[in-house]
């Protein structure tokens, strides 16, 4: 049944640059729905991500790509195909992983120094060490004054870096973010880029970023992995030649506008299909 | 200097203190004293005879009399009867009722098997079964407590059990991801999270719980203020009646009060909590 027919291109580009972290290969993911029938979520999706790499996910709502994230998080099983995570098959929920989503999900009932901390209660780490990284963290996303305060006093922006602080809190070498800065107005949303690149090159983390925004793809990562809908495939592997660091000026050059248009055409085509 | 891990924390907000200054601190004494003047005016236009309602001033009389320990119709004991009837039903329903959610919110199974028998239940009047409970389990308190814990075990169930399935879905992913055990997903998200739904439900229970002590006491009793109540009525002392519902009134507010006090402490957070004015 499995046919083992590595993607080589994809391979190819990738290893030459940056030792992999994240290895998916055949990945296949499919739903029974209520009514019987089978929907394919993912089908044979092939992709390495390299250590330290920023990598964004793009394609339309849909395409699988949330799936993928959670599939790759451990949170959900895949149909068939290997996931491994520095060379080991993932089974489960994994250390060195932090995630962001769309929605802060924080904790109303906890501090924002407190939500911090969640995952440091969860795995059990020393509580005044942990008060420590917890503050360190939240300077570090520009709230250093807002620990005790509840989240519902906070911004949507702001609720949001507790959330990536919250992510970082255990130190994990790989951080998902679905859709992050999704539910957020343009201008927070911008600025948010800017932080997270920043916060990028400070802590030298493996991203793998999920969105359906071609200018927030190009502008933040190395790679945009562009995602076709049902069923989810890669329909493009995207190098991002644009110089780092980067500030928001870098949307206005030539060679971000061309690759912006060709990532556009991409999507447009595959969401016609 | 290390602060014990707790779910809430205290905050002393000044607002608080601006808040209690608005006009409903005026107001509401004012109307309350509008209400008694046209009560008492109601009598004298009308020539109401005392049996039917009583003035103002006898209800006071009444309730007065009632409170001095000399009276030999003093409410003491019968306060203590009915709210050592309601206090003990309404903790046992509760935990009763917090506990079977639980379980039914763990196994679905469980849930889907028993969610039709609760379902017919919780539409049967439940006062309607207290002569049964009488008859089960006799005059005393036992058979008020059995009502109380019957009528305050559905709301607490059914809210408790919406509470614990309500947890949203990236919080949950949250924790996971972590790889957090059951307990600790419990313990740290789904306990908290179901607080608002829980204090909803035990806010519903409370006043039904003093109804069906009441009714029980009515029905078949040695003590309390429903068989106060009734003793007065067969000797058509409305004033006494009224001094007995004082007493209730004053009761089922403080009870409230407690329960509003526990649960400002504990869901503060939540945006229902925070609407309210």
């Amino acid at each position: 049944m499995t046919t083992y027919a590595l993607n080589s291109n994809v391979l190819e580009k990738t290893l030459s640059v940056r030792e992999p972290i994240i290895e998916v290969r055949n990945l296949d993911q499919r739903f029974k729905t209520t009514s019987g029938s089978t929907v394919v979520a993912l089908d044979n999706v092939n992709v390495s991500i390299g250590d330290t790499e920023f990598l964004a996910v793009l394609g339309p709502s849909g395409c699988g790509k949330s799936t993928l994230m959670q599939i790759m998080a451990g949170l959900v099983k895949q149909t068939s195909g290997q996931v491994q995570l520095k060379g080991k098959n993932v089974k489960g929920p994994n250390r060195d992983i932090g995630i962001v989503f769309q929605r802060p999900a924080l904790f109303p009932w906890r501090l924002v120094v407190d939500n911090v901390m969640l995952s440091a209660e969860v795995l059990g780490m020393e509580r005044s060490q942990a008060k420590v990284r917890a503050q360190e963290l939240l300077e570090l996303v520009g709230l250093g004054d807002s620990g005790k305060l509840y989240p519902y006093e906070l911004s949507g922006g702001m609720q949001q870096r507790v959330s990536i602080a919250r992510a970082l809190m255990h130190d994990p070498e790989i951080l998902f973010m679905d859709e992050p800065f999704g539910a957020l107005d343009a201008l927070t949303r911008e600025t948010m880029g800017l932080e997270l690149l920043r916060i990028w090159e400070m802590k030298r983390k493996t991203v793998v970023f999920i969105t359906h925004s071609v200018t927030e793809a190009l502008f933040l990562a190395d790679r945009v992995l562009v995602m076709s809908a049902r069923p989810g495939r890669v329909a493009e592997d995207f190098k991002v030649n644009l110089p780092r660091p980067r500030d928001l000026d870098v949307m206005s050059t030539p060679g971000f506008s061309e690759a912006a248009g060709h990532l556009r055409h991409l999507l447009g085509a595959t969401i016609g299909e | 200097m290390e602060k014990p891990l707790v779910v809430t924390t205290q905050k002393k907000s000044t607002d608080m203190k601006l808040r209690r200054m608005r006009p409903d601190y005026f107001l509401i004494p004012a109307v309350f004293v509008a209400f008694i003047v046209v009560w008492d005016l109601f009598i004298t236009f009308f020539d109401i005879r005392s049996v039917i309602l009583p003035r103002p001033l006898a209800v006071w009389q009444n309730f007065i009399s009632g409170l001095n320990p000399e009276s030999p119709l003093n409410y003491y004991a019968h306060i203590l009867s009915t709210l050592y009837e309601v206090l003990s039903g309404y903790v046992i329903g509760a935990i009763v009722g917090i506990i079977l959610a639980l379980m039914l919110s763990q196994i679905p199974l469980l849930e889907r098997v028993f969610k039709p028998f609760i379902v017919a239940f919780q539409s049967i009047p439940k006062i309607a079964i207290a002569p049964l409970i009488i008859i089960w389990f006799g005059f005393g308190a036992g058979s008020k407590i059995a009502l109380v814990i019957l009528i305050v075990f559905f709301p607490v169930l059914v809210n408790g059990l919406s509470g614990f399935k309500s947890v949203e879905p990236e919080r949950l992913a949250v924790m996971r991801s972590l790889g957090a055990s059951q307990w600790k997903i419990f313990s740290k998200l789904v306990l908290p999270g179901s607080l608002p739904f829980l204090f909803a439900g035990l806010e519903v229970a409370l006043v039904q719980a003093m109804t069906a002590a009441i009714v029980a006491e009515f029905l078949a009793g040695r003590q309390g203020l429903g068989v106060l109540i009734i003793q007065m009525e067969q000797v058509l002392n409305t004033g006494g009646i009224f001094g007995v519902l004082t007493v209730l009134a004053i009761l089922g507010w403080l009870l409230t009060m407690i329960l509003n006090l526990i649960r400002k402490k504990l869901v503060f957070w939540s945006d229902a909590e925070r609407s309210r004015k």
